[in-house]
C-alpha cells in the first residue's frame, strides 16, 4: 500500500529520478506492474490533474509531473502486459494550415504521452490534404486539430467537410482545441469533441478506454 | 492570502517616482513655514497654548480665537525630534509591521457610518458586530498590515463608541490599529484595554498595539479634544496618526498647492505640539485632503485631486522622514461597480508609486460613509496587482535570462525549462478576478466579481479565527467600558 502512495507522491512532486527508483524497487519486491501503474502513477497524475483544474498548481509543475509519469511508464513497460487499452488508442495530432503556434498541441501530446497514449504528431501548418490522407491511410481512432489564430480556425471546418465527402468519418473522432476555439465553434463545424485543457481530454480518454 | 503574512515588505526606491520636483517640495515646505509663523493656527486648548508659548511660539488673540504663530526654527526642530519611520506593533510580535522609506501597504478608512449588509445587501447603519466582522476580515487580508478602524458602532452609546470599537478591533485582529479615541479620557481607558491585550507577549510593556488618530480641523484649527489627545498620547508613549482632511474650495484654497500647504501646516503644527508634550512621540503623517465638488457642494473622495494630494503628501512625509497614511482607493459610487473598480485602481496605484506607507481606502464607498465587504475583498485582490505592477522589472542577469533564451533557442519553448519552474511563483495569480475561458466561467456559475467577493467575505467570517486574546483580556476590556459608562451615567 505504502509503496503505491510513495510512487504517487513522486509523480505529484515531479521527481523523475525517484519515480524510477521506487518503481524499480517495487518490481524487485514483486509488486505487479499493473498495480503500480493504476495505484501509483495514475493516482498521482490524477491528483495533479485535479490540482490543475482547481488552479492549485502551475503548468511547469504539471509538466514535471508528466515527465515523471512518462519515465515511470517507460520503467514499467517491459513488465506490463499489453492489455492496457490506452496503449492501443491511436491518436494523430496536428496544428492546422497557416498556423505555427503549437504550444497547446505540444501540451496535449505531453499529457497524453504521460498517460501511455501514443500520439503521432503531424506537426505544424498541416494541410487539409495531409490530415485527410493520414486518416485514410492510418485509420486512427482520434484526429486532433489545434489552432491559435482566428484566421486559421476555418481550416478545421474544411478538414471535417473533406473527411465527410470521402466517407472517412466512421470510427473516427475529430477533436478540436486551441486558444480561440469554443465548444460552440466545435459543434458548429461538426467536430465530435472539444476540450479546453489537456487534462479534460485525458480524463475523457481514460474513461473511454479504461481496462474493463 | 494569510499565508504570506510577514513576507518581505513591498518596497520601492522612494525617489523613483515623484509628483513634486525637489524644487516644488522646497516651495511647499517654505510656504508652510511662512504660513505657520505669519498666519498661525488656532489652538483651542489653554494647556496646549502654554506649551507652544513656552517653546517660543507667539500667542495672539483674533476675535474670540487664540492664534498660535510658530517660528520656523521650532517647526524644523520638532520635525527632527519625531522618531521617523517606525514599527507598528501587533498584539503578537509576528504581526509587527515596520514602515520604511519606500514601503507601502493598504488599509481601510475610518470610520464609515453605514454598511451594505452582507445578507440583505441593503444599506443600513453600522453596528458593533460590523466592527468585529470587518476587523476579522482585515486580520485575514495580507495586504492590510495595520487596520484603520473601518466602521462606527452606532448601536453603542456615543460617549463610549471609541472604546467599543477598540474592543471589537483588538478582539478580532492581532494587527496594529489606528483608532480615534474621541477625547483624552477615553484614550486613557483605551490604553488600559490595549495593555491587557498585549499582556504576556514579547516586550509587552513597550507593545503599543494601537496608534491614536487625531484630526485637526481645516482650516488651520487644533480643537480642544485634538490637543488633549495629542498631549495625553505623548504622555502615555502612544503614537499619533495626525489625519487632516482639507476640502479644496471650501475649507482650504481651491488650488492643489494651496491645499497642500494648509494640510502640511495642520499636520506639522500638531506634530510640534506632540513633540513639545514629549520629545520622541511617534507621529504618522495622515492626508485625507481632497476637493469639495463645487457643483454638488459635497466632498469627492474618488476624485483625482484626492489621489494627487495623497501622493504629494506621501512625498512630503518622506522628506520629513515620517511614515505616512494617505487616502487612496476610495470611491464615490454607491455599490461595488465599475466606477468603484476604476476609482480604487488608479488612485491606490498612484499612492503605491508614491510609496505612501498606508494607503487608506479599502472597502470604502460613497465618499467615505459606506463600507462594503465586496469592495474590501475586491480591493485586496487589486492590491496584489498593484504590488506586482509597482515593483517594476528586475534586470539582474538571472532575470535577463540570456542563458535560458539561448538554450531554448529560436522556435523553442520555455514551459519545460528549469528557469521557468524556478521563477513561476513570481507570476501574478488570481483568486476572484477571472481569467478563465467563458465556458469555464459559466460552468462555475458565471458570477461577477462583486458576487464572488461577497461569498468570500461570508466564507472568511465563517472560517477565519484571529490569534486568541490572552487570559482575562476580554473581561478586563468589558470591565473598563462598563466602569466608564457607569461614571458617565450611561451604564447599566
Amino acid at each position: 500500500m505504502y509503496e503505491y502512495e510513495a510512487i504517487s507522491q513522486t509523480v505529484i512532486d515531479g521527481d523523475t529520478e525517484r519515480t524510477i527508483q521506487l518503481i524499480e524497487k517495487a518490481l524487485k519486491q514483486g509488486f505487479l506492474a499493473e498495480k503500480i501503474l493504476e495505484e501509483g502513477l495514475i493516482i498521482g497524475m490524477n491528483s495533479v490533474a485535479d490540482k490543475f483544474k482547481h488552479q492549485k498548481v502551475m503548468i511547469p509543475e504539471v509538466l514535471r509531473s508528466t515527465r515523471a509519469m512518462h519515465a515511470g511508464m517507460v520503467t514499467l513497460n517491459s513488465s506490463l502486459q499489453k492489455s492496457h487499452k490506452l496503449e492501443e488508442t491511436t491518436v494523430f495530432i496536428g496544428t492546422v494550415a497557416g498556423d505555427l503556434h503549437d504550444i497547446g498541441k505540444n501540451l496535449v501530446k505531453m499529457v497524453l504521452a504521460s498517460s501511455g497514449v501514443e500520439v503521432i504528431d503531424l506537426g505544424i501548418d498541416v494541410s487539409v490534404k495531409k490530415f485527410v490522407q493520414t486518416v485514410r491511410k492510418e485509420k486512427p481512432q482520434y484526429l486532433m486539430m489545434s489552432s491559435l489564430l482566428t484566421t486559421t480556425m476555418p481550416v478545421m471546418r474544411e478538414v471535417i467537410e473533406e473527411l465527410e465527402n470521402r466517407n472517412l468519418r466512421s470510427g473516427l473522432k475529430v477533436v478540436v482545441g486551441g486558444g480561440p476555439i469554443t465548444d460552440l465553434f466545435a459543434a458548429e463545424i461538426g467536430a465530435d469533441l472539444y476540450f479546453d485543457d489537456p487534462f479534460r481530454l485525458r480524463e475523457y480518454l481514460m474513461e473511454q478506454h479504461r481496462p474493463r | 492570502m494569510m499565508k504570506n503574512y510577514g513576507k518581505a515588505a513591498n518596497k520601492l526606491d522612494p525617489s523613483r517616482f515623484a509628483i513634486l520636483s525637489a524644487g516644488q517640495l522646497e516651495d511647499i515646505h517654505r510656504a508652510t513655514l511662512a504660513l505657520l509663523s505669519n498666519t498661525g493656527v488656532q489652538v483651542d486648548s489653554k494647556k496646549a497654548r502654554k506649551l507652544f508659548a513656552s517653546a517660543g511660539a507667539k500667542i495672539e488673540k483674533k476675535k474670540a480665537a487664540k492664534i498660535v504663530k510658530i517660528p520656523a526654527s521650532l517647526v524644523e526642530e520638532c520635525i527632527n525630534s519625531a522618531p521617523g519611520y517606525q514599527t507598528y506593533r501587533g498584539r503578537l510580535a509576528k504581526y509587527d509591521y515596520r514602515a520604511e522609506a519606500g514601503s507601502y501597504s493598504f488599509t481601510t478608512f475610518g470610520e464609515c457610518t453605514g454598511i451594505i449588509d452582507l445578507k440583505t445587501r441593503a444599506v443600513r447603519q453600522s453596528a458593533k458586530d460590523d466592527c468585529c466582522q470587518s476587523a476579522l476580515i482585515c486580520d485575514y487580508i495580507d495586504a492590510v498590515k495595520v487596520v484603520e478602524r473601518p466602521l462606527n458602532p452606532s448601536d453603542c452609546p456615543v460617549a463610549t463608541q471609541p472604546l467599543h470599537n477598540a474592543e471589537a478591533i483588538f478582539s478580532n485582529t492581532a494587527k496594529h490599529s489606528f483608532i480615534g479615541p474621541g477625547n483624552a479620557e477615553s484614550l486613557k481607558r483605551m490604553a488600559k484595554m490595549a495593555e491587557a491585550c498585549a499582556a504576556g507577549s514579547e516586550n509587552f510593556k513597550d507593545r503599543k498595539i494601537f496608534t491614536a488618530t487625531v484630526c485637526p480641523l481645516s482650516p488651520l484649527t487644533l480643537g480642544e479634544d485634538c490637543c488633549e489627545i495629542i498631549m495625553e498620547a505623548a504622555r502615555l508613549g502612544i503614537g499619533l496618526l495626525i489625519f487632516t482632511m482639507p476640502l479644496a474650495g471650501a475649507t482650504s484654497a481651491v488650488t492643489m498647492a494651496g491645499t497642500l500647504v494648509a494640510l502640511n501646516a495642520e499636520i506639522l503644527s500638531s506634530l510640534v505640539l506632540a513633540q513639545l508634550a514629549a520629545r520622541g512621540t511617534p507621529c504618522t503623517y495622515g492626508s485625507a485632503g481632497t476637493i469639495m465638488d463645487l457643483t454638488m457642494v459635497d466632498a469627492a473622495l474618488g476624485a483625482p485631486e484626492m489621489a494627487v494630494l495623497s501622493a504629494a503628501a506621501a512625498q512630503l512625509a518622506h522628506c520629513y522622514n515620517l511614515p505616512s497614511l494617505v487616502c487612496g482607493g476610495m470611491s464615490d459610487s454607491k455599490l461595488p461597480d465599475a466606477q468603484t473598480g476604476y476609482e480604487f485602481s488608479y488612485s491606490a496605484m498612484l499612492c503605491a508609486m508614491a510609496a505612501g506607507n498606508f494607503i487608506s481606502g479599502m472597502g470604502v464607498l460613497e465618499k467615505g460613509i459606506t463600507f462594503d465587504y465586496a469592495k474590501l475583498l475586491m480591493d485586496a485582490e487589486m492590491a496584489d496587482y498593484i504590488i506586482t505592477a509597482a515593483s517594476g522589472i528586475d534586470t539582474s542577469p538571472e532575470n535577463l535570462a540570456l542563458g535560458t533564451i539561448d538554450e531554448a533557442g529560436p522556435g523553442g519553448e520555455f514551459l519545460t525549462h528549469d528557469h521557468t519552474y524556478n521563477h513561476m511563483r513570481s507570476q501574478s495569480t488570481v483568486e476572484k478576478f477571472d481569467r478563465r475561458k467563458r465556458q469555464d466561467w459559466l460552468e462555475a456559475g458565471g458570477k461577477d466579481l462583486a458576487q464572488k467577493a461577497y461569498e468570500e467575505a461570508a466564507h472568511i467570517l465563517a472560517e477565519h479565527k484571529p490569534a486568541p486574546l490572552p487570559g482575562k483580556a476580554a473581561e478586563i476590556m468589558a470591565d473598563i467600558i462598563r466602569q466608564y459608562e457607569i461614571e458617565l451615567g450611561i451604564g447599566k
